[in-house]
């Protein structure tokens, strides 16, 4: 660039040198545009303290508007060039336009500013003191300038050269009488605004829009008119201007002149600011409107230091009104996702509007305004009646869109709360009905996994909805708190039992998890483990139990997730089935040669295994052969473990037998013992009597003989004839070996008849369970007496309640409170009542 | 009037003679109680009570033979043992003025330091008298109204409850029949508090297990603190559960 300037020129550029250094590679290509006497303008460009970010906008502005100014001027965005933070003070470093150069070019091309060859620039000659000039050269050069401002005022011709011009002022400096040239020119320009405004008042303008384009116009004719004067009198503005303080630049004196005669103008303003209004709003319904008229119309107020003083609060209010009436309209007639989508669109058209064409500084008030209007305002609607079906449906995307929007206006705790509710009813729809008590779990397991989903994919997994899904699902199993633990427990129960339709490890695994999701909400986890070591001793009694793998499975996940002490009991039953598969192979080992029949004994340690529901079968006497094994294997276990007593449980066995009914019917039986035990007696003869059979196998209670028979006579199973035939059994029937059986199978099992059990079962899981609630809440007292010695009545109370582990009525621990004062663990203070201590 | 009393002033012969009034104590006792208790008599009453001091009154001689006397007239002597019991009770009674199915009864049996029910052992009878400073029927006879009076203060009578907890359920057993527990609640409450027959309908109709310690000692505690529409009551408090259920029972009665 440097290298074009022409020689007679190299003083100034070396004077404006110093200025150089933030220029970059874009800007030189535009400059290769320029001609050279701008050179200097050049190197003046980059504004040291003009934000770099700025310069290289203003160039694609420049770029890429131009035509519609009928000026062919190169930039639509003259408040491009002024630094937004303009103020008297820091005028001086807004005062260099960066794409002026462009600019001043075009319009001397268009204008026909005389292009003058460098080497005939004159050069005056000036005394080193700076003496007083001659009385006429004052007249004489203001004249020259004068004429040249008012030829770029009335677009005409200037008649001289930018050199010339520049000399001129630089002489008015010489001879000190900057001050006066700075006054002329400002009268100059006042006097040409004042005109303007009478111009753009006295427009005849068709509507809106086209006073808008024409006030437009006027602004950019006003930009390019600056710049150039300030261009041909740069000495006055750089020596004189900037530096003297109180004084404008150029440029801001013609700003200041624009705001006071036109932009301020009452009615200019009043019809400026209504047009913008309707443009805008013209844009919110739908319609096409000029983007860069406004965003020019725009700039202008924020360069005028007009934007937020005029602008921003009546747009805001209107803004306010607008969408007011927008969201009353469609809170109503659109769903509540729809609704959601809308208005999330609204907000980012917003967001758009002040990326293209308003000030970032209203960002926070717009946004927030049409937040507060179109989703804070209506938020009870919004988690009202349509959220249920948006979580009904599992629509994730509506889901996590209300989400978002609701957290932008900080009305998740709406949301939340709603969202508790939903889980608080859908749970309770689920579980409360206790005709669909087998589903139950399976439809709950569902529930969880889709309510898990909605959290992590539409709620972010937000900490405090986490919280009250699991408040939610604490609260709905309160409905049945007895009923749940049983049913979970039998949930699992069968998912454990041989014959389920778990194909795979994994599967298994998967399945457990998420039944421990729901038992970790279960009131009453100690009457759970009351169930499961019931239908545990049920899996490993019958032999019933899928894998041995699979039940500790289910184990180490019950303790991960209530502590070891929770699986001890069950654990222990474990142990045993391990111990008895051990005793049983020693056992073969050394008596194997004695054993006639197979057997196997499960020892099982007292106390570990649940109470039996019904009582032995009194008096039942076995086969000869296996009471001789059963000795047999007492002898043996005694001798290992000297000291232990055995006591067999005939009731919880099953044996299974050869049967021939005739040499075509071959069949393998599988039985009670009592079963058997009758059968064996048909090996003597074909017909016994019910009091026969009776006194064979000596149970005492004629019922349970009764059951006996009929499950052998009256089931689907006929192995025996009953004379008279009948569903019924009397003590006066007779039975005959059924030599006809028949049956496609070769193995068949016999059910047993039992009396109806499953009451009396509940009854005594209810008695066990309230038996030691009993007994965790003294333990409970004691340990926490034992620490504090002394103890107001309500503390304990509620010190025991946060340590237990199920649901409890304080009169309840009350009860054994009082239990312990009788066994003189406690005693209440003589002379306060509600105060007790405890007895060392 | 004794050496001691004249000694002293006249309001503290006055705080003297209310003291005895209550306690039944001696006058060396008495001036003793009061000196410590800076001549305060409800003070000194109250540790009286909760401590009485062992002060050997030298103002009443009791004869011990006439005591074995009167005690032969009334006791039994067979294999069980030595004691007034059964009709020999009855008739001591009798001759005393005191009808059986009343609370003198027991109050006899709580100065007298009895253990068992319906029986005062050789040692109990001689003790006691000693104690009450009674050498013959008449003195006895006479000291009933002092005794009864005493039972106006609320720590002697708290203290003549708890013993008739323990002397009906004897030394043996933890906690007291219902059915004796009623019958002994009819004598020492009678006229004491507004709800006891309700209280008794209560526990004939719905409890049927014997009272603890416990609930007994605090039934005086709320016959004292809880109102009689019972509109005081919590609930949450420390009451024993048995008068919960009271409570929620009489409270549509109460507030008839």
């Amino acid at each position: 660039m440097q290298s074009s300037t022409p020689q007679s020129r190299k003083r100034k550029v070396d004077s404006i040198s110093q200025l150089e250094g933030a220029g970059d590679e874009s800007e030189a290509d535009q400059k290769s545009l320029a001609p050279a006497t701008t050179a200097a303008e050049q190197q003046n460009a980059p504004s040291p303290t003009a934000p770099a970010s700025k310069r290289p906008r203003h160039k694609a502005d420049a770029s890429v508007d131009g035509d519609e100014t009928g000026y062919n001027v190169a930039t639509a965005d003259p408040a491009a060039f002024y630094h937004p933070s303009s103020s008297s003070s820091s005028s001086r470093t807004m005062s260099a336009p960066g794409g002026a150069p462009g600019k001043v070019s075009s319009l001397r091309h268009s204008g026909g500013l005389t292009k003058a060859p460098a080497k005939k620039i004159s050069v005056n000659i000036r005394t080193s003191d700076g003496g007083k000039p001659s009385g006429s050269f004052e007249t004489e050069a203001w004249r020259k300038i004068q004429s040249a401002v008012a030829a770029v005022h009335t677009r005409q011709s200037v008649g001289f050269t930018l050199e010339q011009l520049y000399q001129t002022a630089e002489d008015f400096l010489t001879f000190k009488l900057a001050e006066t040239l700075y006054k002329r020119l400002e009268t100059e320009i006042q006097e040409h605004l004042q005109k303007e405004q009478s111009r753009v008042l006295s427009e005849r303008v068709s509507d809106e829009e086209a006073f808008l384009v024409a006030l437009n116009k006027t602004w950019l004719v006003h930009c390019d008119n600056m710049t150039l004067i300030r261009n041909m009198l740069l000495p006055l503005d750089r020596k004189y201007a900037v530096t003297t303080t109180g004084v404008r630049s150029l440029w801001d004196l013609g700003l200041f002149y624009f705001r006071q005669k036109v932009a301020s103008h009452p009615e200019i303003q009043r019809k400026t600011l209504l047009g913008l209004l309707h443009q805008i709003q013209a844009e919110r319904n739908g319609n096409t409107v000029d983007r860069n008229l406004l965003k020019s119309l725009i700039r202008m107020y924020i360069t005028l230091g007009l934007y937020s003083e005029v602008f921003e609060k009546p747009f805001l209010d209107a803004t306010e009104i607008y969408y007011t009436e927008e969201s009353k309209q469609y809170i109503t007639s659109l769903d509540v996702a729809k609704y959601l989508i809308r208005m999330e669109g609204r907000l980012e058209e917003e967001s758009n509007r002040i990326n293209v064409y308003l000030d970032s500084s209203t960002r926070k008030a717009l946004i927030s305004t049409v937040e507060r209007v179109v989703i804070s305002n209506h938020v009870d609607t919004l988690v009202g009646a349509g959220l249920d079906q948006l979580l009904d449906e599992t629509r994730h995307t509506d889901l996590s869109r209300m989400f978002e929007l609701l957290e932008r206006v900080d009305a998740l705790k709406n949301l939340r709360g709603a969202w508790n509710t939903y889980i608080k009813n859908r749970g309770k729809g689920i579980i409360i009905d206790k005709s669909r008590d087998k589903q139950i779990v399976e439809d709950l397991l569902t529930f969880k996994s889709r309510i898990d989903e909605i959290l992590a994919n539409s709620f972010h997994k937000n900490d405090d909805f986490a919280y009250a899904l699991k408040e939610g699902f604490e609260a709905f199993m309160k409905e049945r708190t007895d009923a749940m633990p049983n049913l979970v427990s039998s949930y699992i129960h069968k998912k454990l039992q041989s014959g389920n339709k778990i194909t795979s490890d994994m599967e298994l695994e998967q399945l457990l998890d998420r039944v421990i999701n729901i038992f970790r909400f279960l009131p009453s986890k100690d009457k759970f483990e009351t169930c499961y070591t019931r239908h545990l001793s049920k899996r490993l009694l019958f032999g019933k139990s899928a894998s041995a793998d699979s039940e500790k499975l289910m184990i180490s996940k019950l303790k991960t997730e209530c502590g070891a002490q929770f699986t001890q009991k069950i654990e222990k039953m474990m142990n045993d089935m391990e111990t008895s598969r051990e005793l049983n192979s020693d056992f073969k080992e050394q008596r194997g040669d004695e054993l006639k029949a197979d057997m196997n004994v499960l020892v099982l340690t007292h106390g570990s295994w649940p109470e039996e529901p019904f009582k032995p079968i009194a008096g039942l006497r076995l086969p000869a052969l296996l009471t001789a094994q059963q000795e047999l294997f007492t002898k043996f276990y005694v001798g290992k473990h000297s000291g232990r007593k055995l006591t067999f449980l005939h009731h919880r066995s099953t044996c299974t037998v050869r049967a021939m009914f005739n040499p075509k019917s071959r069949k393998e039986i599988t039985a009670s013992l009592a079963q058997v035990s009758v059968l064996m007696l048909f090996n003597e003869t074909d017909s016994l009597t019910f009091q026969e059979i009776a006194d064979a196998i000596g149970i005492t209670d004629v019922e349970e003989i009764k059951r006996i028979l009929q499950s052998l006579a009256c089931l689907k199973f006929k192995v025996l004839n009953k004379e008279p035939k009948g569903k019924d059994v009397a003590t006066t029937d007779t039975f005959a070996w059924a030599s006809g059986f028949t049956y496609k199978l070769t193995k068949i099992k016999l059910n047993q008849l039992q009396m109806k059990d499953t009451a009396e079962e509940e009854k005594k899981i209810e008695e066990e369970t309230a038996e030691n609630r009993k007994f965790a809440i003294q333990a409970a007292v004691v340990r926490i007496m034992k620490a504090r010695k002394e103890l107001q009545h309500n503390q304990l109370i509620s010190e025991v309640l946060s340590q237990l582990r199920f649901p409890v009525k304080s009169v309840a621990i009350k009860k054994e409170i009082e239990t312990l004062i009788e066994r003189d663990y406690l005693k209440r203070k003589d002379d306060d009542q509600n105060l007790y201590s405890y007895v060392a | 009037m004794s050496a001691e009393l004249k000694k002293l002033t006249r309001p503290q012969q006055t705080a003297v003679e209310n003291f005895r009034n209550v306690t039944g104590g001696g006058i060396k006792t008495a001036i003793f109680c009061l000196q410590q208790a800076k001549w305060n008599v409800e003070v000194a009453v109250d540790d009286f009570f909760a401590n009485p001091p062992d002060i050997e009154e030298d103002d009443v001689k009791v004869d011990s033979s006439k005591l074995e006397n009167i005690y032969q007239k009334y006791a039994v002597k067979d294999e069980e043992g030595d004691a007034i019991t059964d009709s020999g009770l009855e008739s001591f009674l009798t001759d005393l003025g005191v009808n059986p199915e009343e609370v003198d009864s027991l109050i006899l049996a709580w100065q007298f330091g009895a253990a068992t029910l319906g029986e005062f052992s050789k040692e109990e009878f001689l003790n006691g008298m000693k104690k009450l400073r009674c050498s013959n029927m008449d003195e006895l006879k006479k000291k009933m109204d002092t005794l009864r009076a005493q039972l106006h203060d609320d720590r002697a009578f708290k203290e003549f409850y708890a013993f008739v907890f323990e002397y009906g359920k004897g030394p043996e057993k933890k906690v007291l029949d219902l059915e004796l527990a009623i019958a002994l609640w009819q004598l020492v409450l009678k006229g004491k508090y507004k709800h006891l027959d309700l209280w008794v309908k209560f526990l004939t109709e719905k409890h049927n297990r014997a009272i603890s310690k416990d609930t007994w000692a605090l039934l005086l505690e709320f016959i004292k603190q809880i109102n009689e529409n019972m509109s005081n009551y919590d609930s949450d408090g420390a009451w024993p559960v048995l008068i919960d259920e009271f409570v929620d029972y009489a409270l549509p009665h109460v507030k008839q």
